[in-house]
């Protein structure tokens, strides 16, 4: 064997051990520098790679659980403004056990307005919402007034997750959800701004979970718990 | 599995495209997470593993094109040599942080040489079979266990430096016989 054909022979060996990582110290260090920077070392590791990926031709595929891609794209994209309307977007449908409930309700709170007017409510004019969503038990009846810029909201089932708070976002289409504040245990009476006063019925409402004392960029960080717009009775 | 589909997709995912990264881990999460398994033998492990693997694939997606390897090959590569230096991390009881990781395929030479070195891997698995027996299950020993020669040599009960000549000569006999 010539000269060269040995020093081929013995790259070519380096190559294959650097790829089976049967390389230590110096001997390693040096096979990953030339692997970056030499054409001809880099083209044989190439080689040995393709050859040896062919050992696992044999391993059958295992289904990952659907967790962890959540996990994966939540490491990768922390920015969960985006996804927040992604999810609610996957939401939209409410159940058909909400809508009753929403349904069942609005007749009720309609029953009870119609009773007795109060002066300046028009009985025609209950607005409705019932916030849920598919992985939390957490459900939410939210009323508005009549002018439909004041919203009363009271947790009907479930809550935050220990050590978490609910937080109340509002989401007009294609924009950026606005905090509407931090929910109370029982009820909590909360003041649309006025940017948003009238358009209730294209207003997405989310709740999600976040540290103490709400989400601290103004985006919500945590799980969206529930979801649901209003309907008008 | 479709070899201009995934390299299309990884095309997609160097710039950046989220939909394109989510499609290419519908359709190879599966067979990375099966590597990681067979690697870790440990699903918490091969989770992380399968994590860590993602991460890279996202961030080093516009090196593939440069580097010529198949892309099924750039994607096992990455799973496997993260999922190596885990066990090895784990084995050791630390992670050496000056330990140089070989979890990125190097770049290398450009389609052509892929092309060879795909039709020549076709070979290895019967390549492997015609080797003595034990040198076969010492490459497998290596690539999918993540196995030093000093394991190897204590698992075949023989010296460091008789291990890693007779190791390499079942690669150049590898080799002869994949190139045949």
């Amino acid at each position: 064997m010539s000269d060269t054909a040995q020093f081929h022979r013995e790259d070519d060996l380096l190559a294959a051990e650097y790829v089976l990582g049967l390389l230590e110290g110096d001997l390693h260090a040096d096979a990953r520098r030339r692997a970056q920077e030499d054409r001809d070392f880099a083209a044989r590791v190439a080689g040995w790679q393709e050859r040896f990926a062919a050992l696992t031709d044999d391993i059958a595929p295992v289904a990952p659980s659907r967790r962890q891609k959540r996990a994966l794209l939540a490491t990768l994209f922390p920015e969960e403004q985006r996804s927040v309307l992604r999810r609610l977007r996957l939401w939209r449908g409410v159940s058909a056990a909400a809508m009753l409930l929403a349904g069942v309700l609005g007749i009720i709170l309609w029953q009870d307005a119609s009773r007795g007017p109060v002066p300046g409510v028009t009985p025609d004019a209950v607005q409705v919402a019932t916030l849920t969503g598919e992985d939390s038990d957490l459900r939410l009846l939210a009323v508005a007034d009549a002018a439909g810029d004041s919203l009363s909201i009271r947790q009907v089932a479930g809550g935050p997750p220990p050590g978490r708070v609910l937080e109340l976002w509002a989401i007009l289409p294609d924009q950026a959800p606005i905090s509407m504040g931090l929910l109370a245990e029982d009820q909590t009476t909360v003041q649309l701004p006025p940017a948003m006063a009238g358009q209730l019925p294209s207003i997405t409402f989310a709740v999600s979970d976040e540290p103490p004392g709400g989400a601290p960029e103004g985006q919500p960080t945590g799980s969206v718990l529930a979801s649901g717009s209003f309907i008008t009775f | 599995m479709d070899r201009e589909e995934i390299e299309r997709l990884i095309g997609r995912v160097a710039l950046k495209d989220r939909a394109a990264f989510e499609g290419l881990y519908d359709r190879v999460s599966a067979k990375l997470f099966g590597v990681c398994l067979r690697v870790l033998n440990n699903r918490a492990a091969a989770e992380d593993a399968m994590q860590d693997s993602f991460v890279k694939i996202w961030n080093n997606a516009d090196r593939y094109s440069a580097n010529g390897l198949s892309p099924m090959t750039w994607l096992i590569t990455i799973a496997r040599n993260t999922s190596i230096d885990r066990l090895r991390a784990q084995r050791s009881g630390h992670r050496d942080v000056n330990a140089p990781g070989f979890e990125l395929p190097a770049p290398g030479p450009g389609p052509e040489e892929s092309a060879i070195a795909a039709s020549e891997a076709a070979k290895l698995a019967g390549c492997l079979d015609s080797l003595e027996a034990d040198r076969g299950a010492a490459v497998r020993g290596a690539y999918l266990d993540g196995r030093s020669y000093a394991d190897l040599a204590e698992q075949f009960g023989i010296p460091l430096n008789t291990m890693r000549t007779w190791l390499r000569r079942g690669l150049i006999a590898l080799r002869e016989c994949m190139s045949l």
